[in-house]
């Protein structure tokens, strides 16, 4: 039995000397960076930086559709589900959950985490990169404030045991905006504007970026906080403590001031009224003179492709947005008057108009390449446009891309042109416009189109009845006829982009217009006589005819297209073509219902007025 | 799908072993082949396996022997191949209607031909090559100081796995008009080759001491202790190069792209200690007791939670060795009764799971018309992370009976899961992470099993007729008894939830007019088509709280609105019965196997089952011919023309099965199918040349046989679609993810390698 036992000791010494326990079960990966170690040296700060960029730079569809497609100025087939009559509730309502926080988290983690660099880099740098990533939460608060109103402003990564921030009330909409602006204003002040001929106008965020931003959020906020009273997440007025609207305004001022005087900006005017615009949002390499933040495709090896031209032309990828009628009578003439009757056929419609109608609107002589390669000229869809009109002002007209996401158009995200027209619009709002700003600002952008400049106040000038009736009807407070040419400018100028319109109906409180109709019928397309009605009408040489449509004597169907949408015309048989869809508006609108879910997980949320 | 399936494929199995023994030596080596024929009809396809073991032991004196075990295994499986992302039958489902032609009239390629990966697969030079070479040895050292009573073994275990699989895709052109110019469909600057390359190197170290003393007649003793320790190292390398300059030579240096993809490199490390003893002991033959503890350490946790203690204790009672039992005997062969209690540690999580880490990725946005290098925030780490406990509670009861041919075997348990590592608990979203996930809460699972059987022979025809008849059924469920911080929401885990449970819409058939519809709850929840509202032949969901809508409440329970439980998609009341006959040497065996009961919701992606639901230009199914409602849509008032044949399938709405509101893309008990089945697994008919005769030209045994695999399947899911195995029914397990949600998502169900029947001619020669 001795030996026994020798053995067994043996056999435990022979153990104990094979393994150091505590060195083979710690181990770590090769292939990521411990996080204590992260946040040292400037490469650190940089590519952190870019993660904003990969992960939070506007989408291509978030530039060139997003929420411009259901506003007043766009018929689409069935309109966004959050207007549709009284079905929306917090249920449906999506947009917070973890990760559409885990953006501000990021921005607090790299502000928490980036003291490690200080030893390591000059204050200027640092500060380089604070301005960054306080740029990012800034912005990542704005687009909840947007959708939300009241959010909690957050300023630390959130611990688990953080109960008054986690299990909180949200903060006031004045307080949210005011540390958002602390953080724009740090931005603009710290962030880089040194190698802007590197960074200018593409993906990068520099000073320019973080001052263009500020001007259009400080022009939104000023602008909500004049046309609407109360606060719409409580309705209770707003209270004044922080910045008030017209500090706002200044703000935006100011921002479009630096950036005017900076001259590194100018509108992209080569003097082709034809194509000056349209090279904006449909060339690879962005021009840089005016675009001063965009994302890039590029259909060269790196093969950054999208779909914007499929969404545009198919009648199940997007939503058939079709211009109605009433954008379409926007549009001045090139001797800057407002037409006089719109009951002209989509052929003559275009002729001496305004060159960036025929560069967003398809209109006569538009051409599109075939398969083949051939150029030809493009047929107006009715099974994809609701009202006669389609746009193009994104799109790469080749048949390739109608059905696969081969478009090479880079697309702007912010550009020098919206910072003139934030410029006039802040000036008028504060009464303080001039002939002088009129010309750098409104006039320089119609005079880029080819239109002549008339200011308001000279004698030139002829009132838009159109234009004034739909801004000061229906009881809406009375514009003097500068704001309303700045309005026209506005819907001209940026239709489709960057879901600018949708923010501007909200921010004048006109979101009303999203569900109003022409003479409460429907949204208004083309006008077609009596005789196009019987004989069939054509539009870029080809031809259509009228038939009947189901449901109703009066509805007609549209032949020749492949179209089996229906539609009615104004006088029944002749008129502007009438669809038909309703939606809903109620002020409560302004805001998105707080999701049930959020609600569950923390009730002290609260829900938004209305809801 | 004609133009890519065989009917029928083919394949061979070729086996050879040699054993010999000697005094003090003994070695045997063996080796098999199997080769499967292609199932496509276009397209390289390639399916072997080699492998040889050989295995020895040689005994140096009376107490020390040597022993090894080495095997080598090689595998390849070369397949045509189209798209990364597009498996091939979700490719089908998606793009090949049923009229598409491949070639156009002058023989170029139409688009269709090129869109679902026809001509990639005919013309070969797109493929998806894997091969796989497995070397196991192991080597073992034997101490026995004591013959019979104290014997130490140490071995040494060391396996490596190298594993490759290329991926190639080349440029390709379709002709969209004749004598048109071929437009690209992948131009040369997107063909790619791809290559991931793994190895896998694994050790492992065991030493373990038996010490089973003589205590005589009335004791039996057994003590084991030991030691063991794993070590492996995972390392992976993927790249990935564009621009194929010419079709058949893919090779890297052959291509002229200089985008490359994120290339992987990565190695992933774990390590695990245990300490282990057991003490085993009977008296009197019938009281049997055990006692074994383990004490095992993973480098998956954190230093300070890295080991854990895992005792285990049973009893079991011979009662028919009593001696007041022996009336029995004569009958009774065996009644056992088994009791034991048992911990074990449970470590399924990723290595490095709890280190706050930082990785570089490569950026799909451009800057300057380049891609970047970017880094995000770290992951979340849980507050601790350790072994999670699974305790089982087992009570058993064995008895054979008449001379051994009925035996019974049963056994009920409860298992307790303590820590489970899972998701963690839901935090406001405000926190900006998901929960990460650790040890939390606790589960009980009871089951039970039962296995029966019969065996007997008699004489037929002066020969042994012998026969046996084995089944077994099991079950068990599992519920939820704690999770702290419950948010409430019932797609999460909460106290009392059963895994696997499904929450759905209940429903009363379809409308049959608009006027019914309009005159029904409201339903502002379901999206249908374009409309929140229903029209004749969609669907009637049922006001189950009658709060006057139809909605899903806040999904908590507290408001679920009208979902309800309708089903439980785990497998239940499995069982397996075995049939074997024999006589004259002609054998027969059955074995079939099934589930009692399951319920499958498909997901919104399986679009072999949705069909024209799910994309209007999906699948065109065969069950649904002719059994869909069909509406008449001249008047306001739509009606269902055919609801005298009572047709399954709704009204056919684009998307309804794939949109997000879709009615039929959250669960309700109309769609609701029964994936309960019974197979016929296999069945072997065999015949054995008698002995005498094969002796005669020296081989030991001669035995014929033919098998059947998978040739019957019973299930009442058949009855609404024929193309889901309901043995493979779901793309993985993902029971522990901590439930799935409602709505879109879900790729995979359907998607799998098709379930083969087939049937096998062999011989087995022993010589």
């Amino acid at each position: 039995m001795k030996k026994t036992y020798t053995t067994i000791i043996l056999a435990a010494c022979l153990l104990a000397s094979l393994v150091s326990c505590s060195d083979f079960l710690e181990r770590n990966p090769t292939n990521t960076i411990a996080a204590p170690s992260y946040f040292k040296t400037e490469k650190d700060l940089q590519m952190y930086c870019n993660g904003f960029i990969q992960s939070y730079l506007p989408g291509f569809t978030s530039v060139a559709i997003s929420s411009d497609a259901y506003t007043d100025l766009v018929a689409t087939k069935t309109g966004s589900d959050f207007y549709h009559p009284f079905i929306w509730n917090p249920q449906k309502q999506s947009g917070w959950d973890y990760g559409n926080f885990s953006f501000i988290r990021g921005t607090n983690f790299m502000l928490e985490n980036m003291t490690r660099a200080k030893e390591f880099i000059s204050e200027a740098k640092y500060n380089h990169y604070e301005g960054i990533a306080r740029f990012w939460r800034g912005y990542a608060h704005f687009s909840k404030m947007q959708a939300f109103g009241n959010v909690p402003w957050i300023d630390h990564v959130p611990q688990k045991e953080d109960s008054t921030l986690l299990y909180g009330s949200r903060d006031d909409r004045e307080y949210l905006f005011h540390k958002i602006l602390e953080d724009i204003n740090f931005a603009a002040e710290h962030v880089s504007g040194e190698n802007d001929v590197l960074t200018k106008g593409r993906t990068y965020v520099n000073k320019w970026v973080v001052l263009a931003y500020k001007s259009r959020i400080c022009l939104y906020e000023a602008a909500y906080r004049k046309y609407h009273t109360t606060n719409p997440s409580t309705n209770i007025a707003w209270n004044n403590q922080y910045e008030s609207s017209e500090e706002l305004y200044r703000q935006c001022i100011d921002a479009n001031e630096k950036l005017m005087q900076s001259g590194l900006f100018t509108l992209h005017n080569t003097g082709k009224p034809q194509s000056d615009y349209s090279d904006l949002f449909k060339s690879m390499v962005i021009p840089t003179d005016e675009v001063i933040w965009s994302r890039e495709a590029n259909g060269g090896e790196v093969n950054v492709l999208h779909d914007l031209t499929w969404y545009y032309r198919s009648t199940s990828m997007g939503q058939q947005y079709s211009p109605t009628k009433e954008l379409v009578n926007m549009y001045l003439t090139l001797d800057g008057t407002p037409i006089t009757n719109d009951k002209v056929s989509v052929n003559e419609e275009f002729d001496n108009r305004d060159w960036r109608l025929a560069q967003s609107i398809v209109g006569p002589g538009y051409q599109y390449q075939d398969l083949a390669g051939a150029i030809l000229p493009f047929k107006t869809n009715f099974s994809m446009s609701w009202t006669g009109y389609q746009f193009h002002k994104w799109c790469i007209e080749k048949e390739e891309n109608y059905s696969r996401a081969l478009s090479n158009n880079s697309v702007p995200i912010l550009r020098f042109g919206e910072v003139l027209l934030n410029h006039a619009e802040a000036k008028a709002e504060l009464g303080e416009m001039t002939e002088d700003i009129w010309n750098k600002t409104i006039g320089a952008l119609r005079e880029r189109a080819g239109v002549r400049n008339i200011y308001p106040g000279s004698s030139d000038y002829v009132v838009d009845p159109f234009l004034t009736e739909y801004y000061n009807g229906d009881g809406y407070p009375v514009l003097n006829n500068i704001l309303l040419e700045i309005r026209r400018e506005r819907a001209v100028e940026l239709v489709m982009e960057n879901g600018l319109r949708q923010d501007d109906l909200y921010r004048w409180k006109l979101g009303q217009k999203i569900a109003t109709r022409f003479q409460n019928l429907g949204w208004r397309g083309i006008y077609l006589t009596a005789t196009e009605v019987s004989r069939g009408f054509t539009i870029n040489g080809f031809p259509y005819t009228v038939g009947s449509g189901a449901g109703s004597p009066t509805n007609y169907k549209i032949a020749n297209s492949g179209a089996n949408n229906t539609w009615s015309l104004t006088d029944k048989t002749s008129g502007y073509l009438i669809y038909h869809y309703g939606l809903q508006w109620d002020d409560k609108m302004y805001l998105s219902p707080i999701p049930a879910s959020a609600l569950v997980e923390n009730p002290k949320l609260g829900q938004n007025y209305g809801w | 799908m004609e133009l890519f399936y065989k009917r029928l494929n083919s394949s061979q199995t070729h086996n050879i072993s040699v054993n010999a023994a000697g005094n003090r030596v003994k070695y045997s080596l063996s080796g098999r082949f199997y080769n499967q024929d292609a199932i496509y009809k276009v397209g390289n396809e390639v399916f072997n396996t080699f492998n040889i073991r050989s295995k020895g032991s040689i005994d140096i004196n009376d107490y020390v022997s040597v022993d090894n075990n080495t095997a080598f295994f090689h595998d390849r499986y070369d397949q045509p191949f189209f798209a990364y992302n597009m498996p091939f039958l979700r490719n089908m489902e998606h793009r090949g209607s049923p009229i598409f032609v491949p070639t156009n009239p002058d023989g170029t390629h139409t688009f269709w031909g090129e869109n679902t990966g026809y001509w990639r697969f005919k013309e070969g030079d797109d493929f998806d090559n894997r091969k796989s070479i497995n070397f196991q040895t192991t080597f073992g050292l034997t101490v026995t100081p004591i013959k019979d009573i104290l014997s130490i073994r140490a071995d040494y275990t060391y396996q490596a796995r190298r594993y490759e699989w290329d991926r190639v895709r080349t440029p390709s052109q379709y002709s969209p008009a004749p004598g048109v110019t071929n437009d690209v469909f992948v131009a040369e600057k997107d063909s790619y080759h791809s290559r991931n390359r793994n190895q896998t190197d694994y050790q492992a170290a065991n030493v373990v001491a038996t010490y089973t003393p003589r205590l005589g007649e009335n004791h039996d003793l057994n003590v084991v202790v030991g030691w063991n320790l794993t070590d492996s190292k995972y390392t992976n390398y993927y790249m990935q190069r564009k621009g194929i300059l010419w079709d058949s030579y893919p090779s890297f240096e052959l291509m002229d792209g200089t985008e490359y993809a994120e290339p992987n490199d990565y190695l992933t490390s774990v390590g695990l200690v245990g300490f282990f003893g057991r003490v085993n002991y009977t008296f009197l033959k019938r009281y049997i007791l055990e006692a074994a503890a383990r004490y095992d350490g993973s480098s998956k946790f954190p230093v300070s939670q890295q080991w854990g203690f895992f005792p285990s204790a049973s009893v079991g009672w011979r009662i028919n060795e009593e001696p007041w039992m022996r009336w029995a005997s004569s009958w009774l062969d065996n009644l056992k009764l088994r009791a034991n209690v048992g911990a074990l540690g449970n470590s399924d999580i990723s290595a490095y799971y709890f280190l706050e880490k930082i990785s570089l990725s490569k950026s799909s946005v451009l800057f300057d018309g380049k891609k970047f290098i970017y880094t995000q925030q770290a992951n979340v780490v849980p507050d601790g992370l350790t072994w999670e406990t699974v305790t089982t509670y087992d009570v058993g009861l064995d008895f054979d009976i008449l001379k051994s041919r009925l035996s019974f075997s049963g056994d009920y348990y409860i298992r307790n899961t303590k820590d489970m590592i899972t998701n963690g608990p839901t935090i406001p979203a405000i926190y900006g992470a998901a929960s990460p996930r650790g040890n939390y809460g606790s589960m009980q699972t009871k089951g039970w099993e039962l296995t029966l059987s019969w065996k007997d022979q008699f004489t037929v025809a002066g020969k042994p007729f012998g026969y046996s008849i084995k089944g077994s059924l099991w079950d068990s469920v599992s519920k939820i008894t704690d999770f702290p911080f419950a948010s409430g929401l019932i797609y999460s885990f909460y106290p009392g939830k059963e895994l696997g449970e499904i929450w759905g819409f209940r429903t009363d058939g379809y409308f049959l007019t608009n006027a019914e519809a309009d005159n029904w709850t409201t339903n502002t929840f379901h999206k249908n088509g374009s409309n929140f509202r229903a029209y004749a032949g969609d669907l009637k969901f049922l006001d189950v709280n009658g709060d006057g809508t139809i909605d899903a409440g806040n999904a908590t329970l507290e408001n679920h609105g009208d979902l309800e439980r309708i089903g439980n998609s785990l497998p239940h009341y499995q069982y397996g019965i075995n049939l074997d006959a024999n006589w004259n040497g002609i054998g027969l065996s059955v074995f079939l196997q099934g589930i009692g009961r399951r319920d499958w919701y498909p997901l919104t992606e399986s679009g072999f089952f949705w069909g024209m639901y799910n994309r209007p230009y999906g699948f065109l199914m065969k069950t649904m011919e002719g059994n869909t409602v069909e509406v008449d849509y001249s008047t306001p008032d739509w009606f269902v023309t055919n609801a005298a044949d009572k047709p399954y399938w709704t009204r056919r709405v684009a998307y309804s099965a794939n949109r997000n509101q879709g009615p039929l893309t959250y669960e309700n008990d109309y769609y609701l199918q029964k994936a309960a089945y019974l197979r016929l697994k296999d069945v072997t008919l065999s015949y054995t040349i008698p002995s005498a005769l094969t002796k005669k030209i020296h081989i030991e045994r001669a035995r014929f046989y033919v098998t059947g695999t998978n040739l019957l399947t019973f299930s009442p899911l058949f009855k609404h679609t024929k193309m889901f195995d309901p043995e493979v029914i779901s793309s993985g397990d993902s029971d522990f993810s901590g439930g799935t949600l409602p709505g879109l998502g879900g790729v995979g169900e359907g998607y799998s390698y098709p379930m083969l029947k087939s049937i096998t001619f062999g011989v087995n020669l022993t010589f």
